[in-house]
């Protein structure tokens, strides 16, 4: 098998949220301790990103998949854990030496108010990066951008205008433009469309899917919205206080989940005129990233917990056809489940 | 059955300094008793402003330009503000996005439920609690004693817009309007807010009109819905009619853009372009410019809202 | 569109139109810094030329008054001067001053603010202390100590020459932290904006995303309270002036000139102080006014009712 795009083995990203010295000083026991205030968005995260795929990682606000997005792009230095591009690690590399791979990974952000900067015009936005990388003549480099502006669909004529002269979803193929301008192979893509509406949704996930056909490309999907993912994945991986529970083959994870986790986040998605609710209840709230549970990170709301998985922690798992889970019990789960739907039928 | 709420020709217009727009335009429908009705439509739609329109919050800049909304029998646009203000929040309750914007920080869950009941009823601070826990109790507030003491900052979001619901349950309102009550949420808590709201109103016979851009929401809780575009409705009728066979081109755009109607993997269905702000819509019809069907006629003459041969009203002068 | 339609459209010169105060004010500061500027060209003396001062001209009150004449609109003061054109010299000094001190303040404090924002960490907490402790000494304080040191070392002739750019470097030097702070704050904010991120993502150096992406972005509040600053430093201007550590009489700003009067208010000659302390309210009030109008019109927020 051809060798992963890009891997990352063991994860950690913390945030130290302690403030200064005089915050993190404590008395214990008679004298003052140091103490740290982590919270611990990323979790020994392992996975591989084939060439050509599309790997969505999916979860619910605070799960961490943004922070695994940027960490992975170099935005945030890892904790622990390494990250292989082309067998190359790239997590430790100074500024100038990560300079080639910039070209090679980019990023496209979810807040199209916010990824444009709103004091330059659209043509500075998108020629600065290729001015930057590049060694190309003023008139080349004209071209360039504005033939990226025309695949993205938005008019070359209009470069001279400032972000704010456009409508959310126009910027947002501007902030793909940018990505795109200095010929990536892997794009980062945060939540691409959740800030867009429904009719511009479809046209930027269109874009989206074109652009990775036209030029080879290789997507890492950021998003809370399942049924986008289940559209547009080549893989999910789905995330949950930090870790991966479960990764598989999207016709896989959307036609039979493993995870107690996956099977209630599935069931919640509103689907078209379907009356009456199919949704699992899973009880209480997600605990926070500081204090995390011990053991399985899902047990305090996991039906189906037992001692062992408030004290090991389960290792994803192979279960045929690269669909992985992270579960102690997914095979008496699943034997459960047929029973049941074999006593309805 | 009767007819709890009338709005007839409900015009919002704006005075801003680049001009006079019309954010709402001539809009009507029915609701009856215990109705559930979506109000449909992407950002910019004037289905938030409908909302506010219906009880009569529009502020400055913005005013009611013309129409009327009857809330069982009365005139809701001629109230007084003192008026108005004991429908609000007693007969008509409202449901924001933001759960902060109903709840106040600085006060204790208790007190918020006990004040809006007392500004409604007479009645003792102890009867009220006891109120306001059976209430909590009601939107399945796990205990809701402990929670009357708590401030909304110790909740989590999905638990403070069930507080939000239980401030606006505590009246009997007989019509709850939710403005995007989930769009801020994860969809497990979704999923568990849409039923609770579902549930409540078909136990205490409520209506209710939810407003969201999310037709897959709108579609598993309402009965009805409105589709609205650049200010008008251009389709109303039964939800499961309009999911499964819209009729106005804007509502079948709509519904094909969405990756559920798709296989996995394929391309979508776009529609074209963006609607038009609401300072240059253009004459006729407003979706002519994205419309693939639109003719001579789309361009000058503007469809009214009318009935169309299946049941139900459509603004297309190709739907027969 | 052409820039000069794009003025005419914008919402700046339609929110500033239909305020009557900052209309007002903005002619106000107009016409002053025009006719402190262009002294030389309309006052009707030069102050500084000593060869055309006629020590009997002294204490002279205002044309319209007994004793007035017509050479002299606003009388003169105790040495003879036309106070009306002492009054014009005055006011350039001054804005000359209040203008290089928020110069140099921003100078300092943006170059700062910006590293200290965008860098962080131990260096930000350094810099801040700086700033407290910068700030823990009065403007007045530094003045004095410093102004004591240098006549003492240069004597006070030479002191005379280099008042003026003294005085910018004094007050400079002991206001940059407002700015320092300022611009930190809106960098801190502007800093986790995606487009931040983005210009990281290509791989722009650091310097490159402070200066090109950021600093425009976290100019607005440094313009706001530039105005109030070039206030504040007038103030101080004067105020060192009155307590005699700022411009030497001989060529007296409006502080000094204030000084000057104040010791003969009490044997009637009150014009000498009145005249400029009103065009220093004034010049004042003014900026002020002014600032408060960019304030509130950048700051949304802070609207009252539309």
């Amino acid at each position: 098998m051809e060798a992963p795009l890009l891997s990352i083995h063991n994860l950690d990203k913390h945030f130290d949220i302690s403030g200064g010295l005089l915050d993190q000083l404590r008395w214990k026991g008679g004298k003052p301790v140091r103490e740290r205030t982590m919270v611990r968005a990323v979790n020994r995260v392992s996975f591989e990103i084939r060439k050509g795929e599309t790997l969505s990682v999916v979860g619910e606000s605070g799960c961490g998949k943004s922070t695994l997005a940027r960490t992975i792009i170099g935005l945030y230095p890892p904790n622990r854990g390494e990250i292989f591009y082309r067998e190359e690690r790239i997590d430790r590399l100074s500024p100038a030496r990560m300079l080639p791979y910039r070209t090679k990974m980019q990023m496209v952000f979810q807040d199209p108010y916010a990824s444009l900067n709103p004091r330059m015009r659209v043509r500075e936005t998108l020629e600065e990066p290729v001015r930057f990388h590049r060694r190309l003549s003023g008139a080349e480099i004209k071209d360039c951008v504005a033939q990226v502006m025309e695949q993205v669909g938005v008019d070359p004529s209009w470069a001279d205008r400032y972000p704010h002269e456009f409508s959310g979803g126009q910027r947002q193929r501007i902030s793909i433009a940018r990505a795109l301008v200095v010929n990536p192979e892997f794009i980062i893509a945060d939540e691409p469309i959740s800030a867009l509406d429904v009719s511009i949704q479809a046209q930027i996930l269109n874009l989206l899917m074109d652009a990775q056909q036209e030029r080879q490309l290789t997507y890492l999907f950021i998003s809370h919205d399942l049924s986008v993912v289940e559209h547009i994945s080549t893989r999910v991986a789905v995330m949950y206080l930090g870790t991966v529970c479960e990764l598989a083959p999207v016709d896989a994870l959307f036609d039979g989940p493993l995870h107690p986790y996956t099977q209630a986040l599935l069931s919640a998605i509103p689907r078209l005129g379907e009356k009456g609710s199919r949704h699992i209840k899973i009880e209480g709230d997600v605990p926070t990233p500081i204090q995390l549970p011990t053991g399985c990170v899902f047990h305090g709301r996991c039906p189906h917990v037992r001692t062992v998985c408030t004290e090991t922690v389960p290792k994803l798992r192979d279960f045929g056809g690269g669909h992985f889970a992270a579960c102690h019990f997914i095979e008496e789960i699943t034997a459960r489940r047929a029973e049941t739907s074999g006593h309805l039928a | 059955m009767k007819t709890l709420l009338e709005v007839d020709n409900l015009t919002v217009r704006f005075s801003l300094r680049a001009g006079e727009i019309t954010a709402v335009d001539q809009v009507d429908f029915k609701l009856q008793e215990g109705e559930r009705f979506g109000l449909v439509g992407e950002s910019g739609a004037g289905k938030s402003v409908t909302g506010f329109a219906l009880i009569n919050l529009i502020s400055k800049p913005g005013y009611i330009a013309g129409g009327s909304v009857r809330f069982q029998g009365n005139e809701l646009t001629a109230l007084t503000d003192e008026q108005i203000r004991r429908v609000r929040g007693n007969d008509i309750c409202m449901i924001f996005q933001d759960p902060m914007m109903t709840l106040n920080p600085v006060l204790t869950i208790g007190t918020q439920m006990v004040e809006t009941l007392q500004a409604h009823r007479s009645i003792s601070t102890k009867e009220a609690k006891r109120a306001a826990v059976e209430t909590l109790r009601k939107v399945q507030i796990p205990s809701p004693e402990r929670r009357l003491r708590q401030y909304p900052h110790e909740l989590s979001g999905g638990m403070r817009q069930r507080v939000v619901i239980a401030v606006a349950l505590i009246t009997s309102p007989s019509l709850i309007i939710a403005d995007e009550p989930t769009t801020a949420l994860d969809v497990t808590i979704q999923a568990e807010i849409m039923a609770l709201l579902l549930s409540l109103c078909k136990d205490e016979n409520m209506g209710l009109i939810l407003i969201t851009h999310d037709l897959a929401v709108v579609s598993q809780v309402t009965q009805r819905i409105a589709v609205m575009y650049a200010g008008r409705i251009v389709e109303v009728g039964a939800t499961d009619d309009i999911v499964k066979h819209p009729r106005h081109p804007y509502t079948i755009g709509l519904l094909s853009a969405l990756p559920q109607n798709k296989p996995r993997g394929q391309r979508l269905d776009q529609i074209r372009g963006v609607m038009p702000t609401l300072l240059d819509i253009p004459p006729g019809c407003p979706f002519n410019e994205r419309c693939d069907r639109a003719q001579e006629i789309c361009r000058r003459q503007r469809p009214g809202l009318e009935w169309k041969q299946h049941g139900g009203r459509v603004a297309c002068h190709f739907v027969e | 569109m052409s820039t000069l339609q794009k003025i005419r459209q914008s919402d700046l010169l339609h929110n500033f139109l239909r305020d009557p105060l900052a209309v007002g004010s903005f002619f106000v500061l107009l016409v002053l810094v025009a006719a402190g500027f262009l002294s030389p060209l309309i006052a009707p003396h030069d102050p500084y030329d000593t060869t055309t001062i006629d020590i009997m001209d002294s204490e002279m009150p205002p044309a319209w008054m007994d004793g007035g004449e017509s050479r002299f609109l606003l009388g003169t003061d105790s040495q003879g001067r036309d106070l009306l054109s002492t009054i014009l010299y005055g006011m350039r000094v001054s804005i000359l001053i209040g203008i290089g001190a928020v110069v140099l303040q921003a100078f300092l404090g943006i170059f700062i603010g910006l590293t200290s924002g965008y860098v962080g960490g131990r260096l930000d907490a350094f810099l801040m202390r700086v700033a407290d402790v910068q700030l823990s000494f009065s403007t007045y304080m530094v003045a004095i100590f410093i102004g004591a040191i240098f006549k003492t070392i240069f004597g006070v002739g030479l002191y005379a020459q280099v008042a003026v750019p003294f005085l910018i470097m004094v007050i400079g030097f002991a206001e940059w932290p407002q700015y320092a702070r300022t611009v930190r704050a809106s960098v801190l904010a502007e800093k986790k904006q995606e487009y931040v991120e983005a210009a990281r993502v290509i791989g722009f150096p650091s310097s490159r995303i402070m200066w090109r992406h950021i600093l425009p972005n976290a100019l607005t509040p440094v313009l706001v309270i530039s105005t109030v600053q070039v206030a504040n430093a007038i103030m101080s201007e004067a105020a060192l002036s009155f307590i005699g550590l700022g411009m030497p009489v001989t060529r007296p700003s409006l502080g000094s000139l204030i000084k000057i009067g104040f010791e003969y208010v009490f044997s009637g000659t009150w014009w000498i102080t009145l005249f400029p302390g009103i065009v220093l309210v004034l010049l004042i009030l003014a900026i002020n006014l002014l600032g408060d109008w960019l304030r509130d019109y950048l700051n949304p927020k802070l609207y009252k009712g539309a």
